[in-house]
């Protein structure tokens, strides 16, 4: 039979509860009616899930959010509703516990009346925990039931399932055999014997890790679920698809009895061996005793609690329990048809009927072995295609292999013979035939241009153009291009009269570079006539001989230029160079207007301007200018004339002013 | 500028402030910042007794412009833009 589970997006993000993160069951208010409810609810960390309904004309949608979370770093739980009036539709996760690249989200959609969820960072044990308040799904719950209903039998079933190493181990006592197997129970990443929403977490916290790098082996089989040999978002596939199963323990068959064999351990169970209660994180291994009065086939099958069995094994292979041989004639070959980066391993296959897998190892250079690979027995021709697991071998270096065999008891064979070869990569890019660099007819305002010739590569990837600007002892990267490019124009940070240099390098896709081409240089002189905007000064008038300063500035329309200012008298106490100056006025004597110019020049061109100033030494500049007009003292006509003030000899301060 | 009043207007200096605006308008403005007091303010609003300045001294029409006249009715110092009061307290305490 067949069960569809929608998996859902696999927005994958992980996260996930490190031993030490505290566990909350929080109580869970449910907003809207009583018809949905969470069960089940889990919080890493703390904080309060509740779930709000939004009916509507056709959709009805379900919210869960995150209250007043603390440190939290993945959330569990079921989420329910009336099974006879809605089944689970579209499902959205909120980003409040991280992005697609932080969490490992799952939710299951296919169950009558319930909506498992769970949502994990990756690697919880290191992760930040999220604290606030937000939204972690939003589920769109569709009129009428689930269909078809799901299936009644909730054992392991499905070919993945299947036991891959059933041994009757030979015991030294004629006809008297060990069967033993390890135990598949797809998606059971916790061990517990159930596939449950609690399986997404072990994918979080082991999430990246592969099953054969030296650390938790064990535990990461069990969790990669699709048997790839790298935990990552995909094994969540295995959860959705073997959702709710329950493995109590194994029937085992012999010959065409339709009765399973007898519990040994514990007689009168209705299951031949029963699954340990606390297994831990390795694969439950189960033996069983048997004395076979005529040859047959031995199989087994798992149960669930209730009885129900799931997929049948294959039949028992035979094994004495002694390695393998030594695999023979191994062979490594490289070269453009094996692909580049990758190196193909042959050798002739075991003949022994216990074979269960090859181990591949692999050293760069005089480094030490490690694992590279696994390949299943059973092959005629066995090979290996090593492409460092999709991440390609490194060029110009000298791989050597052997090779192991195991059998289904997990006795390993002595090592093959060594074998070493180094991976075939392209020549790489051939040199860009020409360089040329120019400040001339540029398209860009105030830039340099750069081009060249394209390098000559079926693998080309794209060029780096590198440069030497004044006063530089180096060149260094400034940008990378695409293969289809020849052309930069460069317009960082130029300085006026300054002479840049370039040079271009082409590199494949193998990450593989040419050498740089001949240095091309060119003088950068921006494009645009020569002009002052503008002189400011913050002050016209100063007094001989005082230490009032005028502050100058212009403004330039090419802010490279060089700035000079000269003056008929007075002194620029900061030097007369520069954008800004500042201007004393002259100790004594000199003119009463004093004319400051300022001049610009960038090469050959030049601009000039200047700004007068007064210089008084407070000395009679002519006499007041009499007025009358209408006056706060009286608003209805003229009043009081300034010789009024004079008369009365007041020191008149007169300021004209305006409220704008 | 009306620190300035404050500070040597016992000795005898005296301000006065031509303003492009109404009577109205600036007093407003002078209530509104406190200046309520200050009454020696005068409508110009033509700028016919700013132009006599701008024609005898500054030759810019550009306010504010500030003249410093001696107790003769001489104009002794002028300035245009704002003041910095530290020198002109300086120029004050000379004239006075």
């Amino acid at each position: 039979m067949t069960r569809v589970f929608l998996v859902l997006p696999l927005l994958l993000v992980l996260a996930g509860c490190a031993g030490g993160v505290a566990r909350t069951a929080s109580p869970l208010p449910v907003a809207g009616t009583g018809e949905f409810s969470l069960s089940e609810a889990e919080v890493m960390g703390g904080g309060r899930l509740v779930v709000a309904a939004a009916p509507g004309p056709e959709t009805t949608t379900l919210s869960v959010r995150i209250e007043q979370a603390v440190d939290v770093k993945g959330v569990l739980f079921t989420l329910r509703f009336p099974a006879r009036d809605f089944h689970a539709g579209a499902v959205e996760f909120g980003s409040f516990l991280g992005g697609l690249d932080e969490v490992v989200a799952l939710a299951i959609t296919s169950q009558p009346g319930e909506v498992p969820v769970a949502l994990v960072r990756v690697r919880p044990d290191t992760a930040v925990g999220v604290s606030g308040s937000g939204e972690i799904v939003r589920i769109a719950l569709q009129p009428g039931p689930v269909t078809p209903p799901r299936s009644i039998s909730r054992a392991p079933d499905g070919n993945a399932n299947k036991p891959w190493d059933l041994t009757l181990l030979e015991t030294g006592i004629p006809d008297h055999y060990q069967l033993r197997w390890h135990e598949v129970n797809t998606g059971d990443g916790n061990n517990d014997g159930n596939v449950n929403i609690q399986d997404v977490t072990p994918i979080a916290m082991r999430f990246g890790a592969w099953t054969d790098d030296g650390g938790n082996d064990e535990w990461d089989d069990l969790i990669d679920a699709n048997r790839d040999r790298v935990i990552n978002i995909a094994d969540v596939t295995g959860i959705a698809m073997n959702f709710g199963t329950q493995l109590a323990g194994y029937n085992i068959y012999f010959a065409d009895i339709s009765d399973p064999l007898p519990n040994l351990e514990e007689p009168g169970a209705s299951l031949s061996v029963l699954r340990p209660a606390s297994p831990g994180k390795s694969r439950v291994l189960y033996t069983y005793d048997l004395e076979l009065l005529w040859q047959a086939e031995v199989t087994v099958r798992p149960a669930d609690p209730q009885g129900n069995e799931g997929v049948p094994s294959g039949p028992a292979v035979v094994s004495s329990g002694g390695a393998p041989a030594a695999p023979q004639n191994l062979e490594a070959s490289a070269g453009e048809e094996v692909g580049v980066g990758v190196i193909k391993l042959t050798w002739d296959a075991n003949a022994e009927g216990d074979l269960l897998y090859y181990r591949i190892f692999r050293r760069a250079g005089t480094g030490g072995y490690l694992s590279a690979g696994t390949v299943a027995g059973g092959e005629a021709a066995p090979s290996f295609g090593d492409d460092n697991r999709g991440n390609l071998l490194a060029p110009s270096v000298l791989y050597t292999y052997y090779v192991v065999a195991v059998n289904t008891v997990g006795a390993v064979s002595a090592p093959s013979a060594e074998v070493a070869a180094s991976p075939f990569y392209p020549a790489p890019p051939a040199v860009p035939p020409w360089i040329e660099a120019t400040g001339e007819g540029v398209e860009m305002e105030n830039a340099l241009k750069v081009t060249w010739g394209a390098a000559e590569s079926p693998y080309l990837d794209g060029y780096e153009v590198w440069r030497q600007g004044p006063g530089e002892a180096a060149f260094s990267l400034l940008q990378s291009v695409g293969a289809g490019v020849t052309l930069l124009y460069d317009a960082g940070g130029l300085i006026a009269g300054e002479t840049y240099s370039y040079r271009v390098r082409a590199f494949d896709r193998y990450s593989q570079f040419s050498d740089f081409t001949p240095a091309a240089s060119a003088v950068f002189n921006p494009a645009g006539e020569l002009a002052i905007v503008q002189v400011t000064t913050d002050r016209t008038t100063l007094q001989q001989g005082s230490s009032e300063r005028a502050h100058l500035a212009v403004e330039v329309t090419d802010p490279q230029a060089t700035v000079t200012w000269e003056a008929e008298a007075g002194s620029f106490p900061g030097g007369n160079s520069g954008c800004e100056v500042i201007y004393a006025p002259p100790a004594s004597g000199g003119p009463r207007h004093v004319t400051i110019s300022v001049n610009a020049q960038r090469g050959s061109e030049t601009a000039d301007s200047s700004v007068d100033l007064i210089i008084t030494a407070l000395e009679s500049l002519g006499r007041f200018q009499d007025f009358s007009a209408p006056s706060f003292a009286a608003p209805a006509s003229p009043y009081r004339a300034l010789n009024y003030y004079v008369a009365e000899r007041k020191v008149v301060l007169l300021d004209f002013g305006s409220i704008g | 500028m009306l620190s300035l009043y404050s500070a040597y207007g016992s000795q005898g200096l005296c301000l006065i402030t031509v303003w492009r605006e109404t009577l109205s308008q600036m007093q407003s403005w002078l209530s509104s910042r406190g200046y309520g007091e200050y009454t020696n303010n005068y409508e110009d609003t033509d700028s016919d007794i700013f132009g006599l300045y701008v024609d005898a001294f500054t030759g810019e029409e550009t306010v504010p412009t500030n003249y410093l006249i001696d107790r003769d009715g001489n104009v002794r110092y002028w300035e245009i833009g704002e003041i910095s009061e530290g020198a002109w307290a300086d120029l004050i305490e000379e004239l006075l």
